[in-house]
């Protein structure tokens, strides 16, 4: 909105963008007669739903106007209210027949208003993006309690057992595959066979009953995720699982948003490391220096990892 | 003013719907000509609205969707409609931001070995439709069967050459058969009078019935006298064992035999030829010249897969294999073969006789006399003045003498007993028995007349002479003929009646027990292939209801009576191994992967992987040790079947001098009537199944429904052709057609009879097909159609004579997908037809006459983009290059809907209703369509079509998507993203080909939990609102390449087999990498055949057909 100089507002400068001439406009010596008549032509123009011809006549003979465009109509109805309440209730001008209705004042407002809706629009959607990507969404970082307290920190950590000696499936096939009750028994029935933590596993072998488990991380039912490509083809688990062997009860470390999936899809060097790293646990999650991105982009070439033009394409996870 | 506006929006809906009636018939009633005066413009037509250009093709050919504004008429106005949505739209966007609860991961307790959670196993098993065994590989996704592929191993697929295999087909039956499994309204307990009962006091009132009260009266005092058992055909070599272990048991009890569609013709017939019943096994690869007398070898025979396939295989036309066989059919009514025939015939079937006496006199002379007058009696009966053409019998006979030793004459079952004798003496005097045409003995225990074994059973039970009544398998009381109705009267008088059965169907409501039967993948079985084989029935699942085998039912009338089906069978083969003797397939390779020791398999292996990489010789054959059992019977149950069981090749001289029987001169006057099964739901046992009841039928394209065929003639002659159709414009173009009556002997058809007008039926020939007008069937099967046994007579249970026939009131909705999705386009500045199907002579091949369309060819892509800007061939560093296209050979393809199924089974596609049909939203991926030749009398073909997506690679889809959510992919798929899809359908408005679906609603079930078993996990279930479409079956596509980088290796030609293109009994669809230029696909689209359909639009179709050949005799002319 352009500042226009209140009292003035009768002088040529201010009336000579739109081709009135002073004495012509002073012709009306009522700004209600004007409001009237531009509302009687507009009215005109939407009752007659085509802008007649005689319609614009009209508006032409009045205010002996050079335009006969019709949205020139409409900016001089703007205009001719804009004097007609703003001008109102000034006070400053006797001579003018249009008084001012806001104080001077109210121009700020009006403009805090309009940037103030921008940028609560703006924040409105950095709200929701941020709500979207937050981990009330998502689920990242929340720790789930499962029925059994099982620690990844202790067996996985401290004992060094190998992730694949449960997710026996990792390597061949698209689940990583959850250990059957028999497994965890292999060693139980050798340590801590009588512990409490391990009564809901021995009622589960006891009962022929599977144990249930709580989903950690939970892709969308239109996503397909293969473990055993990513496995072989350089994608280490800490990557995305983060350190799982520092989680006594474990969260998901990665948000499993599209654009989380995309970051890696976009650039695989980023995140690739050596096969015989796959299960280190210590090996650092992202390469970032360009050395690291040097050997990311050798990992590529030697694993045959497609260009992301492939990897990117809609039915690389979505079928 | 809210009110005005309704209103105004009513009148003028009226207005364009009067409008466009008026357009369409200008008089109300008048009749519409089915075929046009003078030529046809049009080369190929759907149906005969397109011939004539009716109305209600152009309206289904310019609106996509031609009932959309039917769908405000309803009691919803229109603004309440749109309240209603608006209020459902802020539901489900709230709905949306519901947390969801947390899912479970539920391990196994203990993991079996094979089982790999997301992997899927394959099992050998067999499907039996009339007791001839489909032998298949069903898939298992964590304990789930989900799909059926064909078994690849089972001898009946070996080549002579000994070639690996992959052949992997199955029919349409073995296909739905997964729905079949998880239908909810399958019986689930054992009733007694319709009341629930454990399985327990079923056998104890058994054992009570069988032992008396005091534990020696009842039955067995009686040496079973008054016990009955009724089945269906048996093959299976444990149930005739168990059977005949009962006769023994009880001498006086008796074991009937009926199913509506069996063998007794053929036994008949083989009975005149030879003198004993033998079971006919043909050899088309080596036949140069074939004719079929009435059979329908490539649909609805036993052992179609494998005839299927040789015959294709025959008359595969390459740059190097420039031969191939000639098919003559003479049918009484159009089929499948007929259509794929170099020369059709259309009889009567009261002529049927005479031209097979008259071809017989011309290739076995027998004794003059008697057989030709009644062969030119037989001829004359036909009436004149016809248009149809007649049978050209020099002409055939003269082309078979030629071929000695390498032709076919195959008589359809439903043929007369005459037809079957003296295709066995043709057969014999051209030479071809040993060559061709193998006899051995029958495949049934029991091959004995069914309808005899049916008729003694009812006057047993007329004579008061049954006490207990054991129905095994069946629904005798829907399907018998209506002179031996099994009905309620009859039944009455059984004192103790007991139902086996998938459903409570017609027959179980009149039975006291009812015991649910056990579907083919629950359970323990054998049974035989056409050859003999002996194929193993395996269990994939634990049965989901409280059912039974046949074999668990048998077994409580003997003295194990809580014996296991497994242990029946296992023990059965235990004491009756196959003796060496009678191995006619000994010198084989064997097919067996090494696997023994687990009946899993991990790939349907058309491909050899290091698993179960097939290594014959590696493992000694297990026949050969028969002391270790345990590892036979795991090999056996491996492979799926028994090896060396196939019936040894048995030698037969059929008599010269046969007789026709003396029967009755049919009527001159009436109609008659032909009896065929269903080609979707078989004899009426598929009915509930929505695959079936909603795949269009080959010729018609009816779903749901059936109808009666009649010719355009005869639809003129009974003023069947008249649009009476104020009703039908303003209803919204269904497709509304006219009734008949039928009455045949005082009997008539009750239900509404519609007809279908049918290009190339023979005038006043009314076909009818059987298992309709199902009462019990279930929620989907019932009330559908009209029920055909009705009228079927015993005595002539194919083709009845001399049938009145007349008009009646009523009009029917036929859903019909035969006016769907039409390639035409009448806004078109082309004023041509599009080219849409290709046909040739093998000459016109030869000769290398062009193509018709051939200039048309687009030139290269002229763009304004860079023509380098995507490169296929370079896809960027490290990327395998893969670039996917589809070849489908339309000389193959005859036309057996199988893909369809296939595509339906493996890619979840929904069932939509009949009501959705009618309004064109048939959700197929894939879809045959069916292109007539030539005048309505005497048409070609049709000629079939299997249109999946394109995948154009200037796909015309993708610009107009607003959201992206199709889009291609680097490898020239056209994926289709339904999470981001909208729903604006422009896509599929904008898509030439129409091979777009829409889900206007939920059409999937998602509540019913069987069903959600039943699903593949692999394709994501679409809900309302979305788009979908052929994918090439991506999933298999990225499991593939999966497999192949993590062995660092590009994916191997075939490796990646579609669904349409595994079920194939053809080998019509190629799916492969046609940047590598050796690989199936691209050998060819570089054939001569090849050609891109609608390519003048630049689409550059990823799919290719190649060009449809006919080998007509020059002496008859096309």
């Amino acid at each position: 909105m352009v500042h226009r100089p209140i009292p003035n507002r009768h002088t040529d400068e201010t009336l000579s963008g739109e081709n009135y001439q002073k004495g012509k406009f002073e012709n009306f010596s009522s700004s209600a007669k004007v409001t009237d008549q531009l509302c009687e032509t507009l009215y005109l123009i939407k009752r007659l739903e085509l802008w007649a011809p005689s319609g614009v006549r009209r508006v032409k003979r009045r205010h002996s106007c050079a335009c006969l465009k019709p949205e020139r109509v409409v900016s001089q109805f703007a205009f001719s209210l804009r004097v007609n309440f703003l001008g109102t209730n000034s006070g400053i001008s006797q001579t003018a027949a249009m008084p001012q209705i806001f104080h001077h004042s109210t121009n700020a407002l009006a403009k805090a208003t309009i940037f103030g809706a921008v940028f609560v629009v703006v924040l409105a959607l950095w709200v929701f993006v941020e709500i979207n990507r937050s981990s009330w969404n998502t689920g990242q970082w929340v720790e789930i309690e499962q029925p059994v307290q099982f620690s990844h920190k202790h067996h996985a950590g401290d004992d060094g057992i190998d992730c694949r000696y449960c997710h026996t499936s990792v390597e061949s096939a698209a689940s990583a595959g959850i250990p059957s009750s028999a497994v965890c028994m292999n060693c139980h029935k050798q340590i801590w066979f009588d512990s409490p933590y391990l009564e809901p596993v021995r009622a589960s072998l006891r009962d022929n009953k599977p144990l249930q488990w709580i989903r950690v991380h939970d892709l969308p039912d239109y996503a397909y995720f293969n473990h055993s490509i990513h496995v072989n083809k350089g994608v280490g688990c800490s990557t995305c699982h983060g350190r799982i062997d520092q989680m006594p009860v474990v969260y998901a470390a990665s948000s499993l948003q599209m654009e989380w999936c995309l970051g890696c899809h976009r650039a695989p060097e980023r995140f690739v490391r050596q096969k015989d790293k796959i299960f280190d646990m210590e090996w650092r999650p992202e390469n970032k220096s360009s050395e690291e991105i040097k050997y990311g982009q050798d990992l590529v070439n030697k694993y045959h990892i497609q260009p992301p033009k492939v990897l990117t394409s809609c039915s690389t996870c979505h079928r | 003013m809210n009110e005005d506006r309704h209103i105004n929006f009513k009148l003028m809906r009226d207005r364009i719907l009067a409008a466009q009636a008026d357009a369409s018939t200008s008089t109300p009633g008048r009749s519409l000509p089915i075929y046009p005066e003078g030529k046809s413009k049009k080369a190929y037509w759907r149906s005969l609205e397109e011939l004539v250009d009716a109305p209600e093709f152009r309206e289904f050919v310019e609106h996509e969707f031609p009932q959309q504004a039917e769908e405000w008429d309803n009691p919803v106005e229109r603004r309440t409609f749109l309240k209603l949505m608006g209020a459902s739209l802020a539901l489900a966007g709230l709905s949306g931001c519901v947390y969801q609860p947390p899912e479970k991961i539920v391990p196994y307790v203990k993991q079996p070995e094979e089982e790999v959670p997301g992997r899927a196993l394959f099992f050998a098993t067999a499907a039996t439709v009339g007791g001839i065994a489909t032998p298949v590989l069903a898939r298992s996704n964590e304990g789930r069967p989900t799909k059926i592929e064909g078994n690849p191993d089972h001898p009946i697929y070996q080549s002579s050459d000994g070639k690996p295999n992959t052949y992997s087909a199955t029919d349409i039956f073995a296909q739905a058969s997964v729905l079949s499994l998880y239908d909810p309204d399958r019986s689930q307990t054992t009733l007694l009078k319709d009341e629930s009962r454990p399985w327990t006091s079923f056998v104890g009132a058994i054992r009570t019935a069988l032992n008396g009260p005091d534990g020696n009266s009842g039955l067995r005092a009686k040496q079973g006298a008054g016990l009955r058992f009724l089945t269906e055909t048996v093959t299976s070599p444990t149930l005739a064992a168990q059977l005949k272990d009962l006769l023994t048991t009880f001498p006086q009890a008796k074991w009937h035999q009926y199913e509506p569609v069996n063998r007794d013709n053929a036994v008949a017939g083989a009975a005149m030829a030879f003198g004993q019943p033998v079971n006919t096994v043909y050899d088309f690869s080596k036949a140069e010249r074939i004719l079929s007398l009435d059979s329908d070898f490539l649909a609805a025979q036993p052992g179609l897969l494998r005839y299927t396939r040789d015959f294709a295989a025959r008359r595969r036309i390459t740059e190097g294999k420039q031969d191939m066989s000639r098919l003559y059919v003479i049918e009484s009514t159009p089929t499948i073969t007929g259509a794929n025939a170099d020369h059709r015939w259309s009889v009567k079937p009261s002529e049927m006789d005479g031209y097979a006496l008259s071809l017989s006199q011309k290739l076995a002379p027998a004794k003059p006399g008697s057989s030709t007058e009644r062969a030119s009696t037989l001829v004359a009966t036909s009436s004149s003045g016809e248009q149809r053409a007649k049978p050209n019998i020099e002409a055939i006979a003269k082309d078979l003498k030629e071929r000695q030793g390498a032709s076919i004459i195959i008589p359809g079952n439903e043929a007369s007993p005459l037809v079957h004798a003296l295709a066995h003496a043709m057969n014999s005097a051209l030479g071809n028995v040993g060559k061709t045409v193998f006899y051995t003995d029958p495949i049934e225990a029991n091959p004995a007349n069914q309808t005899q074994s049916l008729r003694e059973l009812i006057s047993d039970i007329d004579g008061g002479k049954v006490e207990l009544l054991v129905i095994v398998g069946g629904n005798p009381t829907y399907n018998t003929p209506w002179d031996l109705k099994l009905d309620s009267e009859r039944l009455k008088k059984v004192a103790l009646r007991v139902h086996h059965g998938p459903y409570k169907d017609e027959t179980a409501v009149l039975c006291h027990w009812h015991i649910p039967a056990s579907h083919y993948l629950e359970m323990w079985s054998d049974t035989r292939s056409i050859d003999g084989t002996v194929t193993i029935v395996q269990p994939l699942i634990e049965p989901l209801f409280e059912s039974k085998s046949e074999h668990e039912l048998l077994a409580v009338f003997s003295d194990q009576y809580d014996k296991k089906a497994y242990d029946i069978i296992r023990d059965y083969w235990r004491a009756n191994p196959p003796s060496r003797g009678s191995q006619q397939s000994a010198g084989k390779p064997s097919p067996s992967p090494a696997a023994a020791g687990s009946n899993a398999r991990t790939t349907p292996s058309p491909t050899p992987s290091p698993v179960t990489s097939p290594t014959p010789g590696a493992t000694p054959s297990p026949a050969a040790t028969p002391g270790d059992f345990d590892g036979w019977w795991r090999k056996c149950l491996h492979d799926g079947f028994i090896p060396n069981t196939a019936l040894p090749p048995k030698t037969v001289t059929a008599k010269t001098d046969i007789v026709p029987p003396q029967q009755a001169t049919p009527p001159s006057s009436g109609y008659e009537i032909v009896f065929r099964t269903d080609p979707s739901i078989y004899d009426g046992r598929f009915a509930n199944n929505g695959w079936l009841q909603e795949l269009p039928k080959p010729l018609t394209k009816v779903t749901w429904d059936n109808a009666a065929l009649v010719s355009p003639a005869t639809a003129t002659k009974l003023g069947l052709n008249k649009r009476s159709d104020k009703q039908s414009a303003v209803k919204g173009r269904e497709s509304y057609v006219d009734t008949i009556t039928i009455r045949h002997q005082d009997r008539s058809v009750t239900g509404t009879v519609p007809v279908f007008i049918m290009p190339g039926q023979a005038d006043d020939v009314i076909t009818v097909h059987l298992g309709y007008g199902r009462q019990r069937a279930g929620r989907v099967g019932n009330g559908h159609g009209f029920n055909a046994y009705e009228i079927r007579p015993a005595d002539s249970p194919w083709r009845i004579f001399g049938a009145e026939v007349g008009k009646a009131t009523a009009q029917h909705v036929l859903a019909t997908t035969q006016l769907h999705f039409n390639m035409e386009d009448y806004n078109s500045p082309l004023k041509d037809d599009r080219d849409i199907l290709r046909i040739k002579t093998l000459a016109e091949y030869l000769a290398n006459k062009p193509e018709a369309h051939e200039s048309e060819e687009p030139p290269p892509d002229e763009t304004l983009y860079h023509p380098e800007l995507y490169d296929y061939k370079n896809q960027g560093p490290n990327a395998p290059n893969y670039a996917w296209g589809m070849a489908i050979d339309l000389n193959s393809c005859v036309g057996c809907n199988a893909c369809m199924i296939a595509c339906q089974s493996e890619n979840n596609i929904p069932v939509v209703g009949k009501e959705q049909v009618e309004r064109s939203r048939e959700m197929h991926w894939i879809r045959v369509d069916a292109y007539f030749k030539g005048e309505p009398a005497n048409p070609k073909g049709p000629y079939f079509q299997p249109v999946p997506c394109m995948h154009c690679e200037n796909a015309p889809c993708e610009p107009v998507c607003p959201v992206h959510a199709t889009v291609h992919s680097a490898e020239g798929l056209n994926d289709m993203v339904y999470n981001r899809c909208v729903g604006t359908k422009y896509c599929s408005n904008n898509c030439p080909y129409k091979v777009r679906r829409f889900n206007f609603f939920l059409y999937q079930d998602w509540d019913t939990p069987t069903f959600q078993l039943m699903r593949n996990p692999e394709v994501s279930v679409r809900s309302r609102g979305v788009m979908e479409k052929c994918t090439y079956c991506v999933q298999r596509i990225q499991n593939a390449k999966i497999k192949a980088e993590i062995e660092n290796r590009t994916v191997r030609d075939g490796e990646i087999v579609t669904a349409c293109q595994a079920v194939c009994p053809t080998e019509a669809i190629v799916f492969g990498n046609i940047n590598d230029s050796n690989s199936k696909v691209s050998r060819l689209k570089a054939e001569r055949r090849n050609y891109g359909l609608l390519t003048e639009l630049n689409t550059r179709p990823r799919t290719t057909y190649l060009s449809a050949l006919r080998n007509p005799n020059p002496e008859i002319g096309e």
